[in-house]
């Protein structure tokens, strides 16, 4: 009988401790980084130097992240760019980063941010697809595939990030 | 709709072919679409000649026929003239492309009530472009009641360019 109750009580420190293990691993795991790439669209150069990356971002994790960088074989440089609105006019900007915080999610989109791809290295076609790196500060390095559209299935595909212009009420 | 209807203006800018487009003559009796921007646009200029070129595309030719598209560069420096005609073929062939002076053409924006563009140096000797994101939308009474803001999609340029062909805006 004192044999059976002592194992009961130790079964039952046990699984306290266990308990207690399990509550310090969560309290002392780093922040969980779960970045997911997604709808991958590159326009079809219009006049063959230069073409626009659009993307979605969502951050599955609990800290937030920071796009760095975006590289591809497909051209030499490739910058993150936001579109500017002051009234109704609009210009781009280069960037250095493209937060995307916990739990949220960013949508690279026309009149917003997009990814400006410059002196490509090969001709691209509506449907053709390559492989992009996308470079997070915490998430780290990310391969996506995008796909080449045309530039009238960009709204559909896409969409944008500027649909209303307040200054003009049409 | 514009809160005043604003009235065309008389210039002359130099067309795709290199000879003399006069605004007003050659544009009379014709809904016409005017719209400034430049080819090294990554999606604003672009998405709009892509909308209004789909949705030409759908109309019956007497439709079509009564419907004019001007682009006007804001870029005459990197935007020559075969440049502008290579970059609006791939949206319709039939698309003016206007090529002046950048005070001309800043002249012309402003006697239209549009923003005259900005041009702005980056390091590495390139420079961007700020311009205007509206396409104004002279009806044949020479008059623009509307004007589209950037994010106008093809199922409004669908609905409205008929009516206005039909003398009918709201
Ligand atoms: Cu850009």
């Amino acid at each position: 009988m004192t044999n059976r109750t002592y194992r009961l009580r130790h079964s039952a420190i046990l699984a306290l401790a266990v308990t207690i293990a399990l509550a310090c691993i969560s309290r002392e795991t780093p922040e969980r980084i779960d970045l997911e790439v997604s709808r991958v669209f590159v326009t079809e150069p219009v006049t063959g130097e230069r073409a626009a990356m659009y993307f979605s971002v969502t951050n599955n994790g609990d800290v937030d992240d920071e796009l760095l960088a975006v590289s591809t074989a497909a051209a030499e440089v490739a910058e993150i760019h936001r579109t500017e609105h002051e009234g109704s006019t609009m210009k781009m900007v280069p960037v250095d980063a493209l937060t995307v915080p916990a739990g949220g999610r960013v949508d690279l989109a026309p009149g917003g941010y997009h990814v400006m791809l410059l002196e490509l290295t090969q001709n691209l076609f509506p449907d053709d697809r390559f492989d992009v790196t996308l470079r997070f500060r915490h998430a780290g390095e990310v391969v996506a595939r995008a796909r080449v559209i045309r530039y009238e299935d960009v709204e559909e595909l896409v969409g944008g990030a500027a649909l209303s212009d307040p200054h003009n009420s049409r | 709709m514009m809160p005043r209807p604003q009235e065309k203006v008389d210039f002359t800018l130099t067309d795709t072919e290199g000879e003399p487009f006069d605004f007003r003559a050659r544009t009379e009796g014709y809904v016409t679409l005017v719209f400034f921007g430049y080819t090294y646009c990554p999606d604003v200029c672009p998405i709009h000649m892509a909308n209004i070129g789909a949705v030409l595309d759908d109309f019956p030719l007497e439709v079509r026929s009564q419907i004019k598209v001007v682009f006007v560069t804001t870029d005459p420096e990197r935007d020559t003239p075969e440049r502008l005609r290579l970059w609006l073929d791939n949206f319709d062939t039939s698309f003016i492309g206007l090529h002046g002076s950048r005070d001309e053409v800043n002249e012309i924006q402003v006697a239209l009530g549009l923003p005259a563009s900005v041009i702005e140096e980056t390091e590495g000797g390139e420079y961007l472009v700020g311009h205007s994101a509206r396409v104004l939308a002279f009806t044949k009474d020479n008059l623009a009641h509307v004007a589209y803001p950037f994010g106008t999609r093809q199922a409004d340029w669908a609905h409205d360019l008929p009516k206005l062909v039909d003398e009918r805006w709201e």
